[in-house]
């Protein structure tokens, strides 16, 4: 019976590299405003709101906008759905990589022999 | 998918982590700071009223706590992010602070224990390791 490669597991929304990094910013963070991921992940307001969008649609992400002070502040936060997604995803990743540094052990030992 | 591309995954997976830990180091130093100034607290409350020491302790006392709340709502405008399980914490070693340190002002508003060092040092000492524990707590949850 063939094992299925893990790279099935792999999530395609959260795999993007941008959607990546904001899921991974806020992985760490309970919640984060707009413009620390925005300056974190190192894209434009623009661009990061395309993609949060995309996420909270995935359900991953919840955005909610407040005020402090006077201060109109939006802040980001994982959905216990979008943590779990992101660490089965790392996790996912982490097996591909211990595989493929296996295989490499294992050609290297051919190579020795 | 290439191994290098899921190192760079991996890698990119704990940077931001990394900024998270950096930008909220606050939190630890507020845990330190609250539990340094119950202890100094603590040793003002055992000395008698009429004391110079007493007055000049509760004036300096007053100025830290209106400090810390102007730091604090400062910090609040600014704050960009919190750690995972921050406010969890918080309100678990503040509520724990808050009636050990309670407990300790009811027992110490006994006669036999006003103005006597042997019972506020030990009380004083037992507030401000709540706040310590609370320190250590921040510190092992951001290298999670």
């Amino acid at each position: 019976m063939t094992t299925r490669h893990p790279r099935h597991e792999l999530d395609e929304v959260i795999h993007a590299p941008v959607r990546f990094s904001i899921m991974a910013t806020l992985a760490a963070a309970s919640k984060a405003e707009f413009g620390f991921v925005r300056d974190t992940v190192e894209v434009s307001d623009s661009v990061l709101s395309k993609q949060v969008t995309t996420l909270e649609k995935a359900g991953y992400v919840q955005v909610t906008k407040g005020y402090v002070g006077k201060r109109p502040r939006t802040w980001l936060a994982l959905t216990p759905g979008g943590l779990a997604a992101f660490n089965n995803h790392v996790a996912t990743l982490r097996q591909i990589a211990e595989t493929a540094a296996q295989a490499e052990a294992g050609s290297d030992h051919e190579e020795e022999a | 998918m290439t191994g290098n591309n899921v190192a760079d995954h991996l890698v990119e997976a704990e940077r931001p982590a990394a900024i998270v830990r950096r930008r909220t180091r606050w939190a630890v130093w507020s845990y330190i700071a609250t539990g340094t100034t119950g202890f100094g607290l603590a040793l003002v409350a055992s000395l008698p009223k009429d004391h110079l020491a007493f007055q000049v302790g509760i004036a300096a006392s007053i100025a830290i706590g209106i400090v810390a709340e102007v730091i604090r709502r400062l910090r609040r405008r600014r704050r960009m992010v919190e750690r995972r399980g921050y406010e969890v914490r918080r309100d678990c070693v503040g509520g724990v602070w808050a009636a050990v340190w309670g407990l300790a002002v009811l027992v110490g508003s006994d006669a036999p224990f006003r103005g006597n060092l042997a019972y506020w040092i030990p009380a004083g000492a037992a507030t401000a390791l709540v706040m310590y524990i609370g320190a250590y707590l921040e510190y092992r949850a951001a290298r999670r």
